[in-house]
């Protein structure tokens, strides 16, 4: 299991149409956004593709002017264990 | 509540991530997870941006890396390199272990490459170096180090070379890169490196990059310019280069201009802001000088070429066999030379030549010119890797003196560095063949003087000549000039310029013998004679200095594999095989004759002064190779020296162990505080009280505004060459890609070199994305994709081609041509012509 989050900064006249595309990624989640363009999205991996190659991805977005990586978790363990939050 | 683990984890995740963006209160939750990982702090190994990261280590490896929340710079962000630290250590081929070329157990140049001890490695190195200085003197060997060397490996091997061997031929690969911001501090300033730092960003109402594309080069500087653009609705961006790149998404002003019109530009601003009457006439009044240099200066080629026979301030030897004139040569001239010299850079004449419109000309200018805006300029290799690289850091220099916008916050000329100690080493501790510690150069006898008596050595142990910089060093190489050469952290044989003309026949010249010292096989190792195993990074106790004057610190995290050893220990180990009675004239050793006998470990190491800390300072828990095999703490006997240098000096650095605590601290260090802008009353303490400005650089302290002309490039395209071609990087690869594609998802991301050009020029040539090509320079040619979608979009006339592929050279087709002042070469304009493969 691989996770992972990170800041992604577009530009305003562009944010709706950005979001649209990470929104439609695979392993993207969009957490928060704000007006003035800053999105705040976690990255998992699958059996298709890795959290790293999403971060990657993420660069080529029309409209992003910057990505930054804030958080990674990786272990080889199970994801299905409960635990209290 | 109840949540499985992958939620749970990304929750977490999400969380720290609002936190770092602002959007919610800090979690402080960091590097959740596996409980028996040990974090410390290091500085990123690549770009000179310096953030800090936090690394992870478990049984004895790195396992993980994170941005360090703590780091000034960073503030918990990573770009995707640094998100990837982790594994550059651990490619599958490190070499581990001496290589030799042998053929029937000996050392032969035409030999394959096998396995050796280092008793054997040093054993031959010993041999050839002796060999060399019995034929052509000390000046028959030479070094090519490193602004990716820790401030303490460039301050060992600089002490080295200048003093042991006695030679000036060591030089950095910065050289490449800083050679000519360098040269433009010290002309400008008299003093060495930025005055402002990274907290303009949050003070600035409008940026400017000039030939720096941030947002792929420096992304975590980027993205906190990003963060000042989007949260303050008023800040402007104006970006220029010669091609499109990711950083125009976010530009108000995009300017493409016509290649080297950069000076023009500049030069028009100044007019535009004097013919404005925008000058700050209180500031320039009281710290500024102008001066006229001299300006046929030629272009760093070899002296045969038709572009140098005839330049008269070219400093090569005429045919009396007396320099010709003296290339940095300046003389005072008022105000109002300058104006006069500056009105002819009109706006219609500079659109002219340049290509940009005279509404982005005005705009652009209007950014400096008013008052009220406080402009932040950026620049990295467009303005250093130039054939005017010293004029034009002097230029922009000139534009930001004239209206006092300089040394407070926000207002801020700053250059960029590439490397991680470009500053740190390459430039403080003075590994370039000219310079030595603390912005001292060897050509100043109280300079040389001042070194020997804090090294112990006698008067005259320091040659007084420049030694060769990195080109010369190549083209030494080739004439057989320079027999035994010794690279350390750097791949010059690709990153170099012209490498099928001047850099690949010196490396297997039969009379020259190349070692090499890296972690792993690049091409530079593959063309070498012995290869020598090296341990990287967090293997070994570091030091860095980022584009700040921040100084970092990290410890020794894991063992290196192998034999593999650090350049430090190399250097050491090495400088035991020689007596200094063996290499020093008897008459300079009469100078000093308690120094008889001794090795120059002793001499340089085993000083009195750098053997002073012991071993048991060290701190619990962490490894240090080096000084448990040399018996004292070596990395800070060495600094200690070494800061010896700068305190008081202007350069002041802390106690090494202050490093240790902190999360970097910028020079000068003074009473414990660090300096954030230098050169202004409050901010920097060697500002007198009342001064309120003091560019103390100079004696009169004092800057210096230069008139310098717009003169072309070394080779344009012609009919036949009939294309510019750019080099430069790529995010996804730092340099070479000697780590970054070792790393899988960082080589699968962007795997081969392509060229970069539009798709008009594509089709006039029968080409279409993604096909074959063959570029072609007058010096080589190399066969590689066309991409006309990429992330850089040149205009018609113009192709980009990144050098990190060995296996597409871009330098087999890029001219030496250089800075005759700062010598650093020109990467970014020759000509070309592209066909179908």
């Amino acid at each position: 299991m691989n996770i992972s989050s990170a800041i992604v900064h577009i530009v305003p006249a562009r944010l709706d149409e950005a979001c649209a595309i990470l929104a439609g990624m695979d392993g993207v989640e969009i957490h928060a956004r704000t007006p003035e363009g800053k999105v705040v999205v976690t990255l998992e991996d699958d059996d298709t593709e890795s959290a790293a190659n999403r971060y990657v991805a993420l660069h080529g977005v029309p409209g992003v002017a910057a990505v930054a990586m804030v958080y990674q978790y990786s272990d080889e363990e199970s994801d299905s264990e409960e635990v209290e939050a | 509540m109840k949540l499985n683990r992958r939620d749970f984890i990304k929750a977490n995740a999400a969380a720290a991530a609002m936190s770092v963006a602002g959007l919610s209160a800090p979690t402080g939750a960091v590097a959740a997870g596996k409980d028996d990982i040990r974090w410390d702090k290091a500085a990123c190994r690549f770009c000179g941006t310096g953030c800090g990261v936090l690394v992870g280590t478990q049984d004895g490896r790195v396992v993980a890396t994170q941005g360090d929340p703590d780091a000034p710079v960073n503030r918990g962000l990573n770009c995707i390199k640094g998100y990837f630290l982790s594994k550059i250590m651990y490619g599958g081929d490190r070499v581990k272990t001496p290589m030799l070329r042998m053929k029937n157990g000996k050392y032969d140049k035409t030999g394959e490459f096998t396995p050796i001890s280092w008793k054997q490695a040093f054993d031959i190195m010993e041999a050839q170096a002796r060999e060399t200085m019995k034929k052509k003197g000390p000046n028959g060997l030479a070094m090519f180090g490193s602004g990716q060397w820790t401030v303490w490996e460039g301050y060992a091997a600089a002490k080295l070379m200048k003093a042991g061997f006695r030679t000036n031929n060591i030089d950095p690969n910065a050289r490449h890169c800083m050679a000519s911001a360098v040269a433009g501090f010290m002309r400008t300033f008299g003093i060495d490196e930025p005055a402002g730092c990274y907290d303009d960003i949050e003070h600035a109402d409008a940026f400017v990059l000039w030939g720096s594309n941030m947002a792929e080069m420096h992304p975590i500087l980027w993205t906190r310019i990003t963060d000042r653009k989007l949260s303050s609705k008023h800040v402007k961006v104006a970006v220029l280069s010669t091609f499109e790149h990711r950083s125009y998404e976010l530009a108000d002003i995009p300017i493409i201009f016509t290649p080297q019109t950069d000076l023009a530009i500049l030069n028009f601003i100044c007019n535009y802001i004097i013919e404005k009457g925008k000058v700050n006439q209180d500031f320039v009044g009281k710290h500024v000088n102008f001066k006229k240099s001299v300006t046929d200066i030629g272009y760093g080629l070899r002296p045969t070429h038709a572009l140098e026979k005839d330049a008269t301030s070219n400093g090569y030897p005429g045919a009396d066999g007396k320099p010709k004139g003296d290339t940095g040569k300046s003389e005072p001239i008022t105000f109002d030379e300058f104006k006069k010299f500056v009105s002819e850079y009109t706006a219609e004449k500079v659109s002219k030549l340049s290509g940009v419109s005279v509404k982005d000309l005005n705009a652009l200018a209007e950014l400096y010119a008013d008052p009220k805006i406080k402009v932040t300029s950026y620049w990295t290799m467009g303005f250093n890797q130039h054939t005017r690289g010293t004029w034009v850091n002097n230029m922009i220099y000139n534009v930001h003196l004239l209206v006092g916008k300089i040394s407070e916050p926000g207002n801020s000329p700053f250059s960029l560095t590439g490397q991680p100690s470009a500053c740190g080493t390459a430039r403080e501790v003075g590994t370039f063949s000219h310079r030595l510690p603390a912005d001292m150069v060897v050509t100043n006898p109280e300079h040389r003087k001042h070194t020997e008596e804090l090294w112990g050595l006698p008067d005259g142990t320091i040659p007084d000549k420049p030694g060769l910089h990195a080109v010369a060093m190549a083209r030494a190489l080739k004439d057989g000039k320079v027999n035994f050469y010794w690279q350390q952290c750097n791949n010059n044989l690709q990153a170099g310029p012209n490498i099928n003309e001047e850099l690949y026949p010196g490396w297997r010249n039969p009379e020259t013998f190349i070692v090499i010292s890296d972690p792993y096989p690049t091409l530079s190792a593959s063309y070498a004679d012995l290869v020598l195993p090296t341990a990287m990074w967090v293997e070994k106790e570091g030091a860095y200095g980022n584009a700040e004057r921040r100084t970092q610190f990290w410890r020794q995290q894991v063992k290196a594999p192998g034999e593999a050893r650090s350049d430090l220990w190399q250097v050491m180990e090495f400088s035991k095989r020689f007596k200094v009675d063996e290499v020093w004239p008897a008459e300079l050793l009469a100078k000093a004759p308690k120094l008889k006998g001794k090795t120059l470990y002793e001499v340089l190491y085993a000083n009195g002064v750098a053997d002073k800390y012991k071993v048991s300072e060290i701190a619990a828990g962490f490894d240090n190779d080096e000084s448990k095999y040399f018996g004292f703490y070596v990395q800070k006997g060495l600094f200690e020296e070494y800061a010896q240098f700068g305190r008081g000096h202007g350069h002041d650095l802390a106690p090494f162990e202050t490093y240790h605590q902190a999360r970097g601290l910028r020079w000068p260090v003074v009473d414990g505080k660090e300096t954030l802008w230098r050169f202004r009353e409050g901010f920097d303490p060697y500002v007198k009280k009342g001064e309120g400005v003091a560019f103390y650089g100079h004696k009169d302290r004092k800057a210096v505004i230069f008139a310098l002309p717009y003169q072309p490039p070394a080779e344009s395209p012609d009919k036949e060459f009939d294309m510019w071609l750019c080099t430069g990087r790529v995010l996804e690869h730092w340099h070479t890609g000697t780590m970054t594609r070792r790393v899988p998802e960082l080589y699968k991301s962007f795997p081969d070199a392509v060229v970069f050009m539009h798709p008009d020029d594509a089709k006039a040539r029968g080409l279409q994305r993604g096909m074959e090509c063959k570029v072609a320079s007058r010096r080589g040619e190399i066969i590689l994709r066309v991409e006309t979608r990429g992330r850089n979009k040149p205009p018609r006339g113009l192709v980009f081609i990144p050098f990190f592929d060995a296996g597409r050279l871009a330098n087999k087709l890029t001219l030496d041509a250089t800075c005759p002042i700062s010598k650093e070469t020109d990467y970014k304009k020759c000509a070309v012509k592209v066909t179908r493969a």
